[in-house]
């Protein structure tokens, strides 16, 4: 049986028709893409995996990168051994930008270093100055001191207002260990003890 | 029984009192957490029941929190030693053209 035959057949209304027709509609039917539900999960986790591993593999290339240079740097010979010619003093006039450049190449890591130490510095001097007395919505700011009221009053105000403070604090403490206690029996019994 | 078996129960006994109390003072945190979170969701209308099982719910949901970050990072640390030995290749071949170049 040939090719054209089998074709004049499909288009036929013959049993054998219909057979082949059936048969292309099964194939078609398995051609179909299978629809899976969590299809955008996967490409979603798929694509977040091949983020981590080009970062890492960035991360690793710029690490031999970095051994290596500074490899070649401790292997250069220094410059007191290279030989002084009068030419050589003309050629060392290199194009300013140029010498700039490689310079901040090669003094970049100590120079960021420093900086960092700077800002963090200057950070550090600036936290107090920086302080406001942002406060949550329900929280009370402390009275400023009366001016009639003496400093010695102030002061021994306070310190009994923070001993009281303290003491409630900690009967609260105390109060919440003891009622959490037989809880905390029943919760160490059914997870540790079971 | 000899000094060295006491020193030895003694160590033993330091030692689960040491995990018992780190135990508890976990479980503690979770039963207060608890605790705050019903007396602010309905206040002074809850039972000791109630913060049982929601600081046994809070606990389960921890657990199960640690347990996936703890595959996501065995996952992403797999994911970094491949991306290293595959970057250690690439390296080896550039320098090695380069080698064949020259």
């Amino acid at each position: 049986m040939t090719l054209k035959e089998i074709l004049s057949m499909s288009q036929s209304d013959s049993a054998e028709a219909a057979f082949v027709n059936s048969l292309n509609a099964g194939n078609e039917k398995v051609a179909e893409p299978v629809i899976v539900d969590n299809e955008a999960e996967k490409v979603a986790q798929i694509d977040e995996e091949g983020r981590i591993f080009a970062r890492a593999f960035i991360d690793e290339l710029d690490k031999i990168a970095a051994s290596k240079l500074e490899k070649m740097a401790l292997n250069a010979p220094p410059f007191g051994l290279t030989p002084i010619t009068p030419n050589s003093m003309v050629n060392n006039q290199v194009n300013p930008a140029v010498q700039l450049s490689v310079r901040e190449d090669a003094r970049g890591p100590e120079v960021d270093k420093v900086n960092a130490i700077i800002t963090s510095l200057l950070q550090d001097i600036t936290l107090p100055a920086t302080k406001t007395y942002v406060h949550q919505k329900e929280q009370v700011m402390p009275a400023a001191p009366s001016p009639v009221m003496g400093q010695q009053g102030t002061v021994m105000e306070a310190a009994q207002a923070a001993e009281e403070a303290a003491a409630v604090k900690e009967e609260m403490a105390r109060h919440a260990s003891l009622d959490n206690s037989d809880v905390v029996a029943a919760l160490y019994r059914d997870i540790f003890n079971s | 029984m000899s000094l060295l078996n006491t020193y030895e129960n003694m160590q033993k006994q330091a030692a689960e009192q040491q995990e018992m109390s780190e135990r508890v003072e976990v479980l503690n945190k979770f039963a207060s957490l608890a605790a705050e979170e019903l007396e602010a969701q309905y206040p002074g209308s809850w039972t000791k029941e109630d913060q049982y099982k929601l600081a046994a719910a809070l606990i389960e949901l921890a657990v199960a929190q640690e347990e996936q970050e703890t595959e996501q990072q065995a996952k992403v640390a797999e994911l970094c030693e491949s991306a290293k030995i595959f970057a250690q290749e690439v390296w080896n071949n550039l320098e090695a053209i380069a080698a064949q170049n020259q």
